[in-house]
């Protein structure tokens, strides 16, 4: 049965320590919500796990049963059954959507899927994910609004059917209606058995998809885990009692905003007159 | 579709010499006019193309290896389809358009020649209202040295150019990108756009996208972007994530560079061999 094993993880992106030993296991059946604070390193953990080569890990390890995780490619731990839906999807110009998906469906067969059956397995996602089938022939998430990216990557998670699916703030971007048909569609997965390491800052949609576990990234670390009651204390009165009772200083989100400037470009010539 | 020759016999087409290069005007017709200009097929590598008032011609060029020059002068009214297709030794093409009132000229250039290629393009958007789209992708690889120039001076009232430039350059290979979009003083409510984008793959290539703007107006509109870069980091990896290999992450990401040229060539067969040029040198 499938399980994610994550001992002693620490990461690293731009020479700073975010991740300082992340230990957390997901097994069947499971749907784990990740909670925390901005800028503990939640989003950090999933990229890493995906393998995103901003990110560098400088100790630990990640296993999928028996399989090291940290030893695969990127594309090789999504052939191993590993799912990222991203918080920002990548604007891909040029690829077209439904190339691209045809592409990520053979990967995974021994024998290439036909026109006509990749067509319909389109179709059918298309039309559960409430997407006008037309997208799949405009360039990947490219002028597709925030909803319409979050909807395209659950499509993607049914046609790709992973074994272990992590959706980042997919609830970003959604109105109440995408909410409701994203959701619907999780739950069918997990029927079907896959497993889900959801990050949200919302209980809302936990309450739609039912989390199973519950753990509390704070800096950088897991630092409680439990049941999905968690998530109605921390949507209720934040995360000051960790404070209080765990003895846990929550650092702050020192996010330093980058110096801009705008330029200029246009240049005005003077022309030579007579 | 069917496309008569451009130095057939066909009451639309007038064609005269004159010191060596040739001039054909291009009349008026009941039907659309759809031309192939085959430079192969045709002794001079001079000429002079006049499109004739309110007339719709659709234009396909085929590139051959010599050095051509050629001057369109668009008429009130015209709408101009012109598509280039350069499969062959690169060469030196030197194209000076002229657009008058409400003409309008839509060009794709789809540059996949072997070698060396000098293009150096200017359109005088000289009529009130005249309005230029420009797409080309171009594809510079081995040791091909490529230099694209593409010019625009909008001088009429309430002109239009939009230019848009993609290239990939691999290997040895390299891809210059350059012109100037100048809005003449007068040239009130005009507006000119530049995009110029080239995907670098190899550490010997070069690579330079040098758009210019030059502005002599207040009430006009002007942008301009130019990108030289390695194929983009977060893509690749999204792609991967998704379990494609990083080559055929990479190979779908630069088609998507140069494929889109495709949408502005309505020639099956045309297409098609794009396409296949395209796959065989990606």
């Amino acid at each position: 049965m499938p399980t994610l094993y994550i001992r002693d993880l620490h990461v690293e992106a731009e020479q700073k320590e975010i991740l300082k030993g992340v230990n957390l296991t997901i097994g069947p059946h499971q749907t784990l919500a990740l909670l925390g604070p901005n800028g503990h390193g939640k989003s950090t953990l999933l990229a890493a796990i995906m393998g995103n080569p901003h990110y560098k890990v400088t100790q630990g390890t990640i296993f999928l049963d028996d399989q090291d995780v940290l030893a695969m490619s990127v594309d090789q731990r999504s052939r191993a059954g590993l799912f990222l839906a991203m918080q920002y999807p990548s604007e891909v110009p040029g690829v077209i959507n439904a190339d691209f998906l045809k592409a990520a469906v053979n990967v995974r067969r021994e024998k290439p899927v036909t026109l006509f059956q990749f067509y319909k397995m389109l179709d059918t996602a298309s039309k559960e994910m409430k997407i006008p089938f037309e997208m799949a022939n405009r360039s990947l998430n490219e002028g597709f609004s925030g909803g319409e990216k979050k909807r395209n990557e659950i499509l993607q998670l049914m046609l790709l059917n992973p074994i272990i699916a992590m959706l980042d703030e997919i609830d970003s971007g959604l109105d109440v209606d995408a909410l409701q048909t994203v959701s619907e569609a999780i739950k069918k997965e997990q029927t079907s058995g896959m497993v889900f390491l959801v990050i949200s800052h919302y209980a809302r949609l936990y309450d739609l998809i039912s989390p199973t576990h519950v753990a509390v990234m704070i800096n950088g670390q897991i630092v409680v885990e439990g049941g999905p009651d968690i998530i109605k204390r921390i949507d209720t009165t934040g995360y000051e009692w960790i404070k209080t009772e765990l003895g846990i200083e929550i650092e702050k989100d020192e996010a330093i905003m980058s110096v801009t400037s705008i330029g200029s470009c246009a240049t005005k010539e003077v022309l030579k007159r007579g | 579709m069917d496309r008569i020759a451009l130095l057939s016999q066909h009451k639309a087409l007038k064609i005269s010499k004159n010191e060596g290069s040739l001039k054909v005007i291009i009349g008026k017709s009941e039907s659309p006019l759809f031309i192939l200009l085959d430079w192969s097929q045709i002794s001079s590598t001079h000429l002079d193309i006049e499109i004739t008032s309110c007339q719709d011609v659709d234009i396909l060029e085929i590139a051959d290896a010599r050095d051509t020059e050629l001057t369109l002068h668009v008429k009130d009214g015209a709408t101009l389809n012109w598509s280039t297709v350069a499969f062959v030794q690169g060469k030196k093409t030197k194209i000076h358009g002229v657009l008058e009132n409400n003409a309008s000229v839509n060009v794709a250039f789809a540059d996949f020649s072997l070698g060396n290629e000098i293009l150096d393009a200017l359109y005088i958007l000289k009529g009130d209202h005249a309005c230029i789209d420009w797409h080309l992708a171009s594809l510079a690889a081995r040791t091909d040295q490529k230099n694209i120039q593409v010019s625009f001076d909008h001088v009429g009232l309430d002109t239009y150019a939009m230019m848009n430039n993609y290239g990939v350059t691999e290997d040895s290979g390299s891809l210059i990108f350059a012109g100037t979009s100048h809005i003449f003083k007068g040239s009130h409510h005009s507006r000119t756009h530049q995009n110029a984008k080239i995907m670098v793959f190899d550490p010997q290539c070069t690579a330079k996208a040098n758009p210019v703007l030059k502005i002599d107006e207040n009430d006009i509109e002007a942008s301009h972007a130019a990108a030289v870069g390695k194929v983009n980091d977060d893509h690749l990896f999204y792609l991967c994530s998704r379990g494609l290999r990083h080559d055929e992450a990479k190979r779908l990401i630069t088609l998507g560079y140069l494929n889109p040229i495709m949408n502005y060539f309505h020639d099956e067969d045309i297409k098609a061999r794009i396409a296949t040029e395209i796959e065989k040198r990606v």
